[in-house]
């Protein structure tokens, strides 16, 4: 299995890092290393202390008002791609945080009690998700208590209440399919072109 | 627990590369309910090998596999549901309708339930279940349809084979365990129910609650190290309350649901029927907010091994 190692970075991590800061629009150096083999079958572990990650710049939203809610939004990402990259590397995972009004009113919602709502896409690889947005899989997530975050389902797209047998073409694949130039990630911080 | 996992899906696997060896091929024609009546046999007791096998680790295995899961074990409606109007032209080839449920409806042709047939045939791009008729067709199910199950589980093991399980994984494994017999029987009150044309869905949900169990073996020891002996005897009594419900089944076949049946708000009269009561038992057992049910005793195992408990939806 990929090892994710969470190593103090050294002086020259610490260099790409700023440079690739400059470059990206993001507010904060990862300090996390990527998977070195695929497929990233994320786990809980894997989405602990996201707040930590490199902080996207979510100043234009253009998945605004379509499937995210509207409202306070925070964006996330594990590791930045290196500089020319085409796609994402497996083992990339990006958190998006939404604070929504509406879904803070829905009675028995997989929210907290401040209506945040939590999602992700991981870089699962290997084929995974192939007549959707090949390589990732979807996530919502949801904070315990303690504020360790628990993972509500997973999969090529949500679920329907039936389980299997979806139709990929739509959910989270219909939108971000929009981005496939950018291997589906739609926030322009992650521009891959402009990393 | 990945051990474990690993194991019944080899057993998974071995039923089903029983399945391919036993489809005959026979010279002119196709299947023969009386000339291949053994081979039709042997094949059904593998196929009912597999079901087990898979059963008892789905729960835990299909969140991380979905398209594995898909490709293994969708129902006949699912598939539809995405090929639509053009349905699936060919029921024996490697390709549309596959997996554990394909083979069942082929198996099962002579036998369907009338009640099976309805719903089905109200799909869009429904086409009524058959054996093989030719040779081409006996040769396409052994070499196609039988052999992909095959592929898909071996492809399904050597996922499985890097992953690096965890204890919160493993935990949320037990608590999906226990959910997928609440699926199950919600499903089989809609029409949906898994093992439809073999009528052994109770025999599935008895391998439900057999995983489950085992599963929770991996966690006991360490329960009653700490001195959790209550606790793990309210959980044992779950399992026990499980297995009555199921076992004041005879046979394989889920009771029929009574006409007019409503999962959300099951009418008094329905209630003490054998599908109410059944129905009843899951329903209370797998509500981790219903104090003493199993599934809240399980989330009790959480807190006392101090384990990240299972978020549900």
């Amino acid at each position: 299995m990929k090892h994710r190692t969470r190593a103090r970075p050294s002086g020259r991590a610490l260099l790409a890092s700023l440079v690739l800061l400059s470059a990206g629009g993001c507010q904060e150096a990862s300090r996390h290393a990527l998977p070195a083999r695929e497929p990233f079958i994320a786990l809980e572990r894997d989405f602990q202390g996201f707040e930590r990650w490199t902080k996207v710049n979510l100043e234009a939203r253009p998945a605004l008002a379509e499937a995210h809610a509207a409202g306070d939004a925070h964006e996330y990402i594990n590791q930045l791609p290196p500089a020319g990259s085409r796609t994402f590397p497996v083992g990339t995972i990006v958190v998006k945080t939404m604070k929504s009004e509406r879904r803070a009113t829905d009675a028995g919602s997989n929210t907290r009690a401040d209506g945040t709502d939590v999602f992700a896409m991981v870089k699962r690889g290997a084929g995974y998700n192939s007549k959707g947005s090949p390589g990732w899989e979807w996530f919502e997530l949801r904070p315990r208590a303690d504020q360790s975050l628990g993972i509500v389902w997973r999969g090529v797209n949500p679920p329907d209440g039936e389980g299997y047998g979806r139709d990929v073409s739509g959910g989270c694949n219909n939108c971000h399919q929009q981005a496939e130039n950018n291997d589906y990630v739609k926030a322009p911080a992650l521009t891959l072109s402009k990393i | 627990m990945k051990s474990w996992l690993a194991l019944e899906l080899r057993h998974f696997h071995d039923a089903a590369a029983d399945l391919q060896r036993a489809a005959p091929t026979p010279s002119g024609r196709g299947f023969h309910p009386g000339a291949d009546a053994q081979a039709i046999q042997q094949m059904k007791e593998a196929w009912g090998r597999a079901r087990t096998a898979y059963e008892l680790v789905e729960g835990a295995v299909a969140p991380l596999f979905p398209e594995s899961d898909t490709a293994t074990d969708a129902r006949y409606d699912d598939f539809m549901a995405v090929l639509g109007a053009a349905g699936d032209a060919d029921p024996f080839d490697a390709h549309g309708v596959v997996g554990v449920h394909a083979i069942e409806r082929v198996l099962w042709a002579d036998s369907i339930p009338p009640e099976t047939i309805a719903f089905e045939s109200r799909l869009p791009g429904y086409r009524a279940a058959a054996f093989p008729a030719t040779e081409a067709d006996a040769r396409q199910f052994k070499h196609e349809l039988a052999a992909k199950l095959l592929t898909d589980i071996e492809q399904l093991e050597r996922q499985l084979e890097p992953v690096e399980l965890d204890i919160a994984f493993a935990f949320r494994g037990l608590i999906d365990l226990t959910n997928e017999q609440l699926e199950k029987i919600d499903r089989a009150a809609t029409g949906r129910e898994e093992s439809r044309y073999a009528q052994t869905t109770l025999r599935d949900l008895r391998a439900n609650r057999e995983g489950c169990l085992a599963a929770y073996r991996i966690f006991r020891p360490w329960l009653l190290a700490r001195g959790q002996s209550q606790l793990d005897a309210r959980v044992m009594a779950g399992f026990a309350r499980l297995a009555r419900a199921y076992d004041a089944n005879p046979g394989a076949a889920i009771p029929r649901p009574p006409a007019g049946w409503s999962s959300l708000t099951p009418k008094p009269e329905h209630a003490d029927t054998p599908f109410g009561k059944l129905f009843s038992v899951v329903r209370r057992e797998t509500d981790d907010q219903q104090a003493g049910s199993l599934s809240h005793s399980l989330m009790s195992v959480a807190d006392a091994l101090g384990l990240p408990k299972a978020v549900l939806r």
